[in-house]
């Protein structure tokens, strides 16, 4: 266990020329992210530079998270992933093969949980299933199965009205895992819980995601639910959204509520508000 | 639905109660030619449907209403998914709705009776007229709600257009689609006793008419009370309807 | 998704469908110009109207029975509404029946005001009130119970006394839905308008309208339909500026 709460941290500049035989520990990159660039034009402002120069790989069955103050891009590029948002120039790649819109790979979940209010909780896990072209019966059974695992078996046939935010998210977290996807993107998936809610979804949220083989690309501004939840962090910068660092959270596994009493936790906290804090001084001043 | 608990239905109750006996108070004092009393209105009701004439006049202008209304529908909602699927034609053909939304379709009369004439058909048209933008109006209003909500999620899970449209445009624009229809049944009624007091006369429409010409202000309450009781009915079947097919949706106030 | 077109390419698209209309109706109206009549001999009687004055004296009589009447109705809705809303008894008690007034056609009780006031502007404004005043009663009474139950204890523990939380807290907290109630009740005076001319034989539109259809003067007839909905989209479009003004939610 690391003791010294002083210690530098294993953190790279994102590289600019990625190279395979630098990260010799990792297999080819399940994500290849290199030199994106973004901007979007609005009537208010003109080609508004959103992201800059955006270097990731990310390796097949990690969790990583994209972290960051709001507006920094960070949702931006997990929708250039998802093949939801076309980029101006840069090369996304999943597997090798270059990103033009959504795969079959993937699957996300979503902020406001994107439910749909006219399907009960198997009709919405069922929905990406359908899509699929998945036989009825296999679909529903496949459904149950992943209502199962997020703990919701009870509420099969009731509307996502009917639940609470939290037992929508976990509807949600159902939906995208249903289709067995390699990738999978979550973009915010707490953002619209309460406090206490969202605390206890993540760690149950950990749990259920190890079962499955999935790498998990996860976008928040919470410093505490990265640390928590992720192997690995990239910490933006904003306009134009940018990566400062990537570090490697070496947290035990499997982790619960007790991990954020370690000195290392503690460490790896100070130091992620202190490269954001700058950002958020530029922020205020602005 | 919460069920309604006793006091609420004792208060409501006691409120027809009360303008019932002001009504009947007021009329007996005044002259019963110009502000008839409730029981005599009750009576004149009474001989209305007992001759028979009301009997027919509810079956005329529902005809006509159902027929122009269904038609209303069935094309306000063709071309509200048409227009709310493509930015480009709805973006061209928004102001031309707006226009002939906010245009009382009551003053096309004249013009419907130069093209179509003053029968069935020609009132079909005006009661068509009277509700079709309406239902163009919610609906397209609802498919690019429903686009906007849904469109990345449909994405992320590689819908086709046609499964987007089935699966997610359809369904999630329904309970817009019945607001639509229910706003233009209200302006359908209007057009069709328009187009039966001042076209053909038929239906209630002639018999309000007729009911003034003779100056007969029993006959016109008994007919605005048998109006007020279909309408009161025909809302509250269409939110019964609504509340079946999209029960999700629980916001009353959306007209 | 199809490539978005620009602001101006769509402001082309709608003047091509306009020209396209008008074009055809001129080639059509030409052939059959007792039935159809065409653009430009709609225009050239239109100008006629508008030299001779009678538009303007048609407008004149119109306007003022649609504005009092609007007025009217705004005003006495609003009130009825807060009265009935303001209060949960008399709520139960009349909120059934002014719910059953709203959806009745009360075009029909036109009939009842000529029998009561005759045939003279009195009839027409009270029936446009009539048709207008239902929608503003029944918003204001659904807007002020919201707001009422949202702000009341705000309003309670700063010591507003009733008319101040009236007029501070539940009129202002009920504005989406007065100005929703604005909308509805504003297109069922113009209805009403409209109406009560067909009925009333009256100095304005309504009336004209319906004398040129029974005359078969076709270019009287659209010249007076386009006057229509001119004031029509003249109406809606003060309207909306009128409530992006005061509308505080957007």
């Amino acid at each position: 266990m690391a003791a010294d709460p002083g210690v530098s941290f294993v953190t790279r500049a994102p590289e600019k020329q990625p190279d395979l035989a630098a990260a010799p520990h990792t297999a080819r990159p399940k994500v290849w992210i290199e030199g994106v660039m973004k901007s979007y034009s609005s009537k208010a402002v003109d080609n508004l530079l959103a992201l800059r120069d955006v270097n990731l790989q990310v390796r097949p069955g990690e969790f990583i998270s994209l972290l960051g103050p709001s507006g920094c891009g960070k949702t931006t590029l997990l929708k250039i992933i998802a093949g939801l948002v076309p980029f101006d120039s840069g090369r996304v790649d999943i597997d090798r093969d270059p990103v033009t819109e959504p795969s079959s790979k993937v699957a996300m979940v979503f902020q406001n949980f994107g439910l749909f209010p006219w399907r009960t909780v198997r009709g919405n896990v069922e929905f990406g299933l359908e899509a699929a072209g998945v036989p009825g019966k296999l679909r529903r059974e496949t459904a149950e199965e992943y209502i199962n695992l997020v703990g919701l078996g009870r509420f099969s046939n009731s509307h996502p009205s009917q639940l609470s935010g939290g037992m929508q998210q976990r509807v949600g977290l159902a939906r995208a895992l249903a289709v067995r996807p390699e990738i999978l993107l979550m973009d915010e998936p707490f953002g619209a819980l309460d406090a206490h809610t969202r605390e206890l979804l993540q760690f149950e949220m950990l749990s259920i995601l190890q079962k499955t083989q999935a790498t998990i690309i996860l976008v928040t501004h919470s410093v505490d639910e990265a640390l928590v939840l992720s192997d690995r962090i990239a910490v933006f910068s904003p306009s134009p959204g940018h990566i400062m660092e990537v570090l490697d959270v070496d947290l035990p596994h499997p982790r619960d509520a007790a991990v954020k009493s370690l000195p290392r936790y503690a460490a790896m906290r100070q130091h992620i508000w202190d490269a954001l804090r700058p950002v958020a001084k530029k922020d205020d001043a602005s | 639905m919460k069920r309604r608990s006793l006091p609420d239905l004792v208060w409501a109750v006691l409120g027809i109660v009360l303008i019932v006996a002001v009504w009947q108070f007021y009329g007996q004092l005044t002259n019963p030619f110009l502000f008839p009393s409730f029981t005599r209105v009750l009576g004149q009701l009474w001989e209305y449907i007992a001759s028979g004439i009301l009997g027919r006049a509810f079956v005329e202008t529902m005809g006509l209403l159902v027929v122009g209304l269904a038609i209303g529908s069935v094309v306000g909602i063709v071309v509200g998914i048409v227009i709310g699927s493509n930015a480009n034609l709805s973006a061209t053909f928004a102001p031309f709705i707006q226009v002939a939304y906010s245009t009382p379709r009551i003053a096309l009369i004249p013009l419907v009776m130069l093209w179509f004439g003053v029968g069935f058909n020609a009132q079909v048209v005006l009661v068509f007229l009277s509700c079709v933008f309406e239902v163009v109006t919610a609906t397209e209003a609802g498919v690019q709600l429903v686009t906007k909500q849904y469109r990345e999620v449909a994405r992320s899970f590689r819908l086709s257009r046609l499964q987007t449209f089935i699966k997610v445009i359809l369904p999630g624009s329904v309970s817009y689609i019945f607001s639509g229809i229910r706003l233009g049944m209200g302006s359908a009624f209007v057009g069709a006793l328009g187009a039966q007091m001042f076209m053909q006369a038929s239906g209630l429409g002639s018999v309000v008419k007729h009911a003034m010409q003779s100056f007969r202000t029993d006959q016109v309450m008994a007919c605005v009370i048998t109006l007020a009781i279909t309408a009161a009915v025909l809302t509250a079947g269409m939110r019964r309807a609504e509340q079946r097919i999209a029960p999700w949706r629980n916001d009353s106030f959306d007209d | 998704m199809p490539e978005e077109l620009s602001p101006r390419t769509v402001i082309a698209a709608r003047m091509g469908v306009i020209l396209l209309w008008l074009a055809t109706w001129e080639a059509f109206g030409r052939q059959q110009p007792e039935l159809l009549s065409y653009p430009s001999l709609v225009v050239t009687y239109l100008w006629s109207m508008i030299s001779s004055f009678e538009l303007f004296s048609l407008l004149a009589a119109s306007a003022r029975i649609f504005l009092s009447g609007w007025v009217l109705a705004v005003l006495i809705g609003v009130t009825i509404g807060v009265v009935v809303g303001a209060s949960r008894p008399v709520r139960l008690m009349f909120e059934p029946f002014l719910n059953a007034l709203y959806s009745t056609p009360l075009v029909a009780l036109i009939p009842l005001m000529v029998l009561w006031f005759g045939l003279g502007e009195k009839a027409m404004i009270i029936s446009v009130v009539l048709n207008a005043v239902f929608p503003m009663i029944i918003m204001t009474i659904i807007g002020s119970r919201n707001a009422g139950k949202e702000y009341r204890e705000v309003a309670r523990s700063f010591r507003l006394g009733r008319i101040q939380t009236i007029l501070k807290v539940v009129l202002p907290g009920a504005l989406p839905y007065l100005l929703v109630g604005l909308r509805l009740t504003t297109s069922s005076a113009l209805r009403g308008t409209i109406f009560a001319g067909f009925l009333i034989p009256d100095q304005g539109i309504g009336n004209a309208l319906r004398s040129a259809g029974d005359a078969l003067n076709a270019s009287r007839l659209y010249g007076l339909i386009m006057v229509v909905v001119i004031c029509a989209l003249l109406v809606d479009v003060v309207l909306r500026r009128g409530i992006k003004l005061i509308d505080y939610t957007r």
